[in-house]
């Protein structure tokens, strides 16, 4: 072991993060009356298999009570070849007889303690008349690890990765309300190790969440499974699978009537795994349009108030075209009365419009065919802006014009553009 | 009330489906059912919001559904030449057993009218003022008589026409044309040669039910809108569905008049054994024509034109209603069926 001004650069960095790890932690107190520190840093760094060479600097600092200091304070010492680790240096921070006590890794420093030799030091007084050395400088080479003995055992196997891929997602149209057949996904989880291989038997945990606000839906409970839709069995919103030999498990996701964003979350049971692709399901009535303000007609409703449903003017691109072309007649031949004032229709992405989100009716409720984007509620509840009740059964009459038809429901007519409502 | 024309009784088909049925997919308790005795239909259904009962089940509700097909309506139709367009004429009688008076006269399809905007051009998506004069062009072309309104608007298949009229001053169950009475004077141009198709009246049933809600839902609901969109009686008519080539092609004329009148047979007002012969004789002149041989062609045509007036000696009456006593119709082609096809055959030939 030798020691000389300078240091020189190995690719491996790993062991001089470790020695600064320790260097930066190895600041100490004197047992006698006097405190100190010393701190220390390095450059360089070890590699291993081939050795290398680090330089080690230490700086003094004087406690406030001063010394006496033995001649040895703040001198770094290196270690290597130690037993069990191959090539590792470590720095201690204190004199001989302090080590084991002051530095936390004290078991390395059961063997192969080696002390410095020549250390270029520089004597300082301290302020008792103690002298002791400032500033060591000193450069260590490492040996190869081949020459530190037999190798270590091998360090024991990271724990195995896995990656779990579901397909079958994307989007499908929100459920129909009623007794009718919900709308399904088949929803296929693939688990995978590192290597690429399928992974069998592997439990997979399924998870439902819904996207906050998505949908045209400002607000509710996005845990409800009216939200979130479900998996099999009786509202649930969890569901276990188990990969089968080609690595795949398939259960069935049922959509919602609500629609909006929906999150699967798939982890593993009992192995570590890393969800990878796609995980979001849109229920969504796909190629909605948005009516929009004309001369012809004025657009009402919306829940204003609170904004619950800030968009509630969507209809199917064909629908759109009927309640334009509605609108239009109206105003033009019917001048002596109020354009129509056109109410919900379909929210941005259809489904369940539950407009008594606030009285208990949060993702159900009437507006049963408000769902598809192809039926619009006309105001007639008296106002201003409203079809005048001598004008009823003409409105009526235009609209079946239209090959659409009419409900009269309370204060509003209930137009079915396209002459249907589901 | 349609025993005279049953091929086009679709409410009557589909009342018969559902009168007093279940209706497969329904949830118990959920019917429609027509009472014979008014016409009406009384749809009870499961309000899918409602609190279920204590057995479970989702509660029923129920309204009436009146339709308006309880009248026996006569369409007439006549079409001249006006120059480069072709005006349509139609009158509307009430027949003496109907129990609505008639509110809308509806023609769909129809090829086109006379109007500044190309029925290719409204389609979804096109801007408010385009498809404003779309819509004001075509009602341009529309005349109506006192108390009645033309509108036109696109068919559902985008590719034609609905031109319908709206009695404008109906504001309650006796208004009308009533029973027994005559209305001219519903008329249309456009620059399409006549085909045959269906003119849909509609009596007055009244305001639609008052509803809760939206009604019935799921299998109910479907068949409750079969009924709504059937809710007409169907006439056939001379309506405007033949358009002439451009640039003028008196073969690929023909060939659409042979189209059109090939669309008959099933309609059941050509014999399809005289159909065969017309084709052939179309055939031929079709071939005729993409020769250049004019002279062959419009022979080939004239024996069209003596086929027919051996089934009808005299086919220039406008009137083309069969219960009118002194024309017989024959069971091989119907009188206005014979009209438009004579009356396609001369244009073409005629056209220079």
């Amino acid at each position: 072991m030798h020691f000389n001004k300078g240091a020189a650069s190995v690719p491996r960095v790993w062991l001089l993060g470790f020695i600064f790890a320790l260097l930066l932690s190895a600041t100490g107190a004197k047992a006698q009356s006097s405190t100190y520190s010393c701190t220390y840093a390095t450059s360089g760094s070890i590699s291993g298999d081939t050795g290398g060479v680090v330089t080690v600097s230490t700086t003094y600092v004087e406690g406030p009570d001063g010394g006496p200091y033995p001649a040895l304070d703040c001198i770094p010492r290196l270690y290597s070849c130690t037993s069990g680790n191959s090539c590792l240096v470590v720095v201690g921070g204190e004199t001989s007889q302090q080590v084991l006590s002051l530095n936390p890794l004290s078991w390395l420093f059961t063997s192969n303690l080696v002390f410095l030799p020549n250390p270029t030091c520089t004597p300082v007084t301290d302020t008792f008349g103690d002298q002791a050395f400032q500033g060591y400088t000193f450069t260590e080479t490492v040996p190869a690890k081949s020459s530190c003995g037999p190798p270590p055992p091998p360090p024991p196997p990271p724990p195995p990765q896995y990656t779990v891929t579901l397909s079958g997602l994307g989007t499908v149209v929100p459920s129909p309300i009623g007794f009718a057949q919900p709308n399904t996904l088949s929803i296929n989880a693939t688990v995978t190790d590192s290597n690429g291989n399928v992974a069998p038997g592997i439990d997979v945990h399924l998870a439902l969440s819904a996207v906050n606000s998505s949908g045209g839906h400002q607000h509710g409970d996005d845990t409800s499974q009216l939200r979130t839709g479900t998996f099999p069995g009786f509202a649930n919103t969890t569901y276990d699978v188990t990969t089968d030999a080609t690595g795949s498990a398939t259960t069935t996701f049922y959509a919602p009537s609500v629609s909006g964003t929906v999150l699967i979350t798939a982890t593993c049971e009992s192995v570590t795994c890393t969800q990878a692709g796609p995980n979001s399901i849109n229920i969504m009535v796909s190629g909605l349009v948005s009516l929009q303000s004309s001369p012809d007609f004025i657009l009402v409703g919306g829940d204003l108030a609170v904004q619950a449903h800030p968009d509630n003017h969507y209809l199917t691109p064909q629908a759109l075209l009927k309640a334009k072309e509605l609108a239009h007649l109206w105003h033009t031949f019917e001048p002596a009365v109020p354009v129509l004032a056109y109410n919900d229709a379909s929210l941005v992405w259809g489904g369940t419009f539950d407009i008594e989100w606030n009285q208990g009716g949060d993702w159900v409720g009437p507006h049963a065919e408000h769902r598809a984007g192809i039926v619009i509620d006309v105001r007639a509840n008296g106002t201003d802006t409203a079809i005048p009740p001598a004008y009823f059964w003409l409105f009526n009459y235009y609209v079946r014009q239209l090959q659409g038809n009419t409900l009269k429901e309370g204060d509003h007519f209930h137009v079915r553009l396209l002459g249907v409502g589901q | 009330v349609n025993a005279k024309h049953p091929r086009l009784g679709f409410l009557g088909f589909a009342a018969a489906l559902l009168a007093g049925m279940p209706v497969h997919g329904a949830q118990p308790g959920e019917s429609i059912t027509l009472d014979p005795s008014t016409g009406n239909y009384t749809v009870a259904y499961c309000n899918p919001n409602g609190l279920p009962l204590p057995s479970g089940a989702c509660p029923l509700e129920q309204f009436i559904f009146v339709p308006g097909t309880k009248i026996d309506p006569r369409v007439r139709s006549s079409f001249d030449s006006m120059g480069s367009v072709f005006r349509y004429s139609y009158g509307l009688r009430n027949g003496a057993s109907s129990l609505q008076p008639l509110v809308i006269l509806a023609l769909d399809p129809v090829s086109s009218v006379v109007g500044s905007i190309p029925i290719s051009q409204v389609m979804p998506g096109i801007d408010d003022q385009t498809l404003a004069k779309a819509l004001d062009s075509w009602a341009a072309s529309l005349a109506a008589p006192p108390n009645w309104r033309g509108v036109a608007i696109v068919d559902p298949t985008g590719s034609a026409l609905r031109v319908a009229w709206l009695d404008t001053a109906a504001q309650n169950q006796t208004d009308g044309l009533a029973p027994r009475k005559v209305q001219d004077g519903f008329r249309l141009l456009s620059a399409d040669l006549p085909g045959i198709g269906p003119a849909q009246v509609t009596g007055n049933a009244g305001l639609p039910a008052t509803l809760t809600d939206d009604g019935p839902v799921g299998d109910i609901g479907a068949q409750l809108q079969v009924l709504q969109m059937n809710d007409f009686v169907a006439r056939f008519a001379a309506v405007p569905v033949i358009q002439i080539p451009s640039p003028f092609s008196r073969a690929e004329l023909l060939r659409r008049i042979d189209a059109q009148v090939g669309t008959w047979v099933g309609l059941k007002i050509l014999d399809p054994v005289l159909y065969t012969q017309i084709d052939g004789f179309l055939q031929a002149a079709i071939s005729a024509a993409d020769r250049s041989d004019p002279s062959s062609c419009a022979a080939h045509v004239d024996h069209v034109d003596k086929l027919l007036h051996e089934i009808y000696a005299a086919l220039d009456g406008l009137d083309d209603d069969p219960k009118d006593k002194d024309k017989v119709e024959s069971p091989l082609i119907t009188r206005l069926a014979a009209r438009v096809l004579i009356f396609d055959l001369i244009y073409a030939i005629r056209h220079p």
